[in-house]
């Protein structure tokens, strides 16, 4: 009896372990580079706006993209709020956007180029009340 | 046999036409565990291989935000569903077949203590590891469960876990005595001369044989049964039907109402907490007073956790230490465990102690300070439950519909052609998760201070509104402590030192 527990709970930790959680941010196939800041900052709660700039490799800016952000509360259960705008200057783009409650949240970024390819990625946020 | 029906067994929900008969039928447990394993297989699934997003991951999802609320509901509209239906008890019964008679547990360990320590580690794990935030390891969490249900099932003979180690049972047994429904004989006559006992013992044996079960008034017997192996296992948190006079330890899986050859087990109604209101419910050891007030006070901890002023106190316990030198993981962990421990465990043993020597003094009566303070420990239920129930109604109705979306994203990532709708939500008017949020810790303020009232008069008579004010005095503070966190916003921050 005593081998056979131990042999199927071996065997469920091992199945378990060969499950892996799939990245968050997919490898991109083009290489920029993604910063994000906020208005008011620090943010609060209420309408901000997330000011999201966009560079190349070389380090130039790229404008003509679509930025959509998604924003989720660390915490299960709340609604997700969403951002998206297609208009920059110098690679910067202003999205309004709203903090629906304080506390940490996950802003998914996705920019996509005219072309179709994009760029996923993920910034961690704590809003205060 | 024609013995006299108690009043209570006539409100008998195993009397009831189709209902009755499911629960009673052999399988019928099954109905509602099988489901549910394959819920609990589902999320599982999920938390290892989906969103790392609690919010978009049905591992975090149902557990943080639906099970929680429809657990308090269950037990307020019928009893402990939640053990009734547990799939961590299906691979369990597995083991129990499995396994030959092990040794019993402990005696050491037959008491309340280890599972308070459970409940502890179970709120400290959820804290420190942000269980509520990641998918992950709220999936192993759930393996967890399964693993120590087995194999505590495998090793000794009777069924240790739900009685002496799992949280989640401890939880549910403490507040199932607000419950509309309980175990009970039909008749207290057919018990008295009931030979086999199977509501207990079991009717399962391996080579079949018969048993006289009963003599009636003329030597003969009057009723016989056959033991086999096709069998029922008799309570496994070795309750004994005749005596059971609370729903403490019952997961109400209705062992006993399959294996009493007499068909004398009813499932009656009674008055929510009715067994609060008896002095003779509940056994009057220290484990069992600490285990009721202090998760009344866990409860309070527990909301604590979520709002501003538990992460400037945090940090004050915490960034010292990482000044001098400690990694933030270790420090948070170290502020954590003094908040639980403090608020949850120190803190209600203390006043515990302190109520008890004041309402002796003022009450003027010899009642030994253990049973004084077990006599006033059920008055924590109602105020405790109310402090839960507010705190899992904010989740439960804030984030109600966004099950769907998360689900949905569920069938899109295996190949379904469905685009989640992310706009369900819930409750938007917080007035409304307010009100319902301040009716349940007025509720269950109203009816502890009834209960402690209740049972100062039974102790102290004309003395009995003096010595029951340390104790009003106590769930007054509970009720307003908890006030007081749910008026502030809530936050839910994770790693507070890291930010
Ligand atoms: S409930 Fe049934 S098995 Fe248990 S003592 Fe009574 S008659 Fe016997
Ligand atoms: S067998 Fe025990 S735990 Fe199960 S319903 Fe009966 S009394 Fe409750
Ligand atoms: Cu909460």
């Amino acid at each position: 009896m005593d081998k056979l527990l131990r042999t199927l709970i071996l065997l469920f930790v091992l199945v378990m372990a060969a499950c892996r959680q799939p990245e968050a941010t997919p490898t991109p196939s083009v290489n920029l580079t993604l910063d994000i800041a906020y208005e008011p900052a620090p943010p609060v709660v209420g309408a901000v706006t997330l000011v999201v700039t966009v560079l190349d490799a070389a380090g130039t800016a790229v404008d003509g993209a679509t930025v959509a952000v998604r924003g989720d509360m660390a915490h299960a259960g709340m609604t997700s709020m969403d951002g998206q705008t297609d208009e920059s200057e110098n690679g910067v783009y202003r999205i309004p956007f709203e903090w629906t409650m304080g506390g940490d949240w996950i802003l998914t970024v996705t920019v996509t180029l005219p072309d179709g390819t994009s760029v996923v990625q993920a910034f961690n946020a704590t809003i205060g009340s | 046999m024609n013995a006299q029906v108690s009043p209570a067994a006539r409100r008998d929900v195993l009397r009831l036409p189709l209902l009755g008969r499911a629960l009673k039928w052999r399988w019928g447990r099954l109905l509602l565990q099988v489901p549910l394993l394959a819920l609990a297989l589902l999320l599982v699934y999920d938390g290892f291989t989906g969103s790392a997003l609690a919010a978009q991951n049905l591992a975090t999802v149902l557990p943080w935000v639906h099970y929680r609320g429809v657990i308090v509901l269950a037990l307020l509209l019928a009893g402990n569903l939640f053990c009734m239906g547990c799939p961590f008890t299906l691979p369990r019964t597995l083991a129990k077949r499995l396994s030959s008679r092990g040794p019993r547990f402990p005696r050491l360990l037959r008491n309340k203590w280890l599972a308070l320590a459970n409940l502890l580690l179970l709120f400290f794990v959820y804290e420190w590891l942000d269980l509520w935030a990641s998918p992950l390891l709220t999936a192993w969490l759930i393996v967890t469960y399964f693993v120590a249900a087995f194999a505590l099932e495998a090793l000794f003979s009777e069924s240790p876990f739900c009685k002496y180690v799992c949280p989640l049972g401890t939880f549910n047994f403490v507040y199932s005595a607000l419950s509309p429904l309980q175990i009970t004989t039909r008749s207290h006559d057919v018990c008295r001369t009931c030979v086999g006992k199977e509501c207990l013992n079991g009717s399962y044996s391996a080579a079949p044989l018969i048993v006289i079960d009963q003599i009636g008034g003329d030597g003969q017997p009057t009723a016989t049964h056959t033991n086999g192996p096709r069998g029922t296992l008799g309570c496994g948190t070795q309750l004994f039907v005749p005596q059971i006079k609370s729903n403490m330890d019952c997961i109400f899986c209705l062992d006993c109402v399959r294996a009493c050859p007499h068909d004398n087990v009813a499932l009656a109604g009674r008055a929510p907490g009715a067994e609060l209101t008896r002095a003779d419910a509940l056994p009057k050891r220290w484990d069992m007073t600490l285990l009721l007030v202090a998760l009344a006070f866990l409860g309070v901890v527990n909301a604590f956790g979520m709002v501003p002023p538990v992460y400037d106190l945090l940090q004050s316990i915490g960034q010292p230490l990482v000044a001098l030198g400690w990694n933030a993981a270790a420090a948070e962990a170290l502020g954590l465990l003094l908040v639980l421990l403090g608020g949850g465990v120190a803190l209600p043993a203390l006043l515990t102690l302190a109520a008890a020597s004041l309402s002796r003094a003022l009450g003027q009566n010899a009642l030994a300070l253990r049973e004084t303070a077990a006599a006033f420990a059920p008055a924590f239920v109602p105020v405790g439950l109310g402090i839960w129930a507010a705190h899992y109604s904010f989740h439960f109705l804030v984030g109600f519909w966004t099950v769907i979306p998360v689900f949905q994203k569920f069938l899109a990532d295996h190949g379904a052609t469905i685009t989640p709708d992310w706009s369900w939500g819930g409750v938007t008017d917080m007035a409304l998760v307010g009100l319902v949020q301040g009716a349940a810790l007025l509720a269950g303020f109203a009816a502890s201070g009834y209960l402690a009232q209740r049972t100062a008069m039974r102790l102290y008579r004309r003395r009995a509104p003096l010595a029951m004010l340390p104790w009003l005095a106590l769930i007054l503070l509970l009720a307003l402590a908890a006030l007081w966190i749910f008026s502030l916003p809530m936050e839910m921050r994770g790693n507070v030192l890291f930010g």
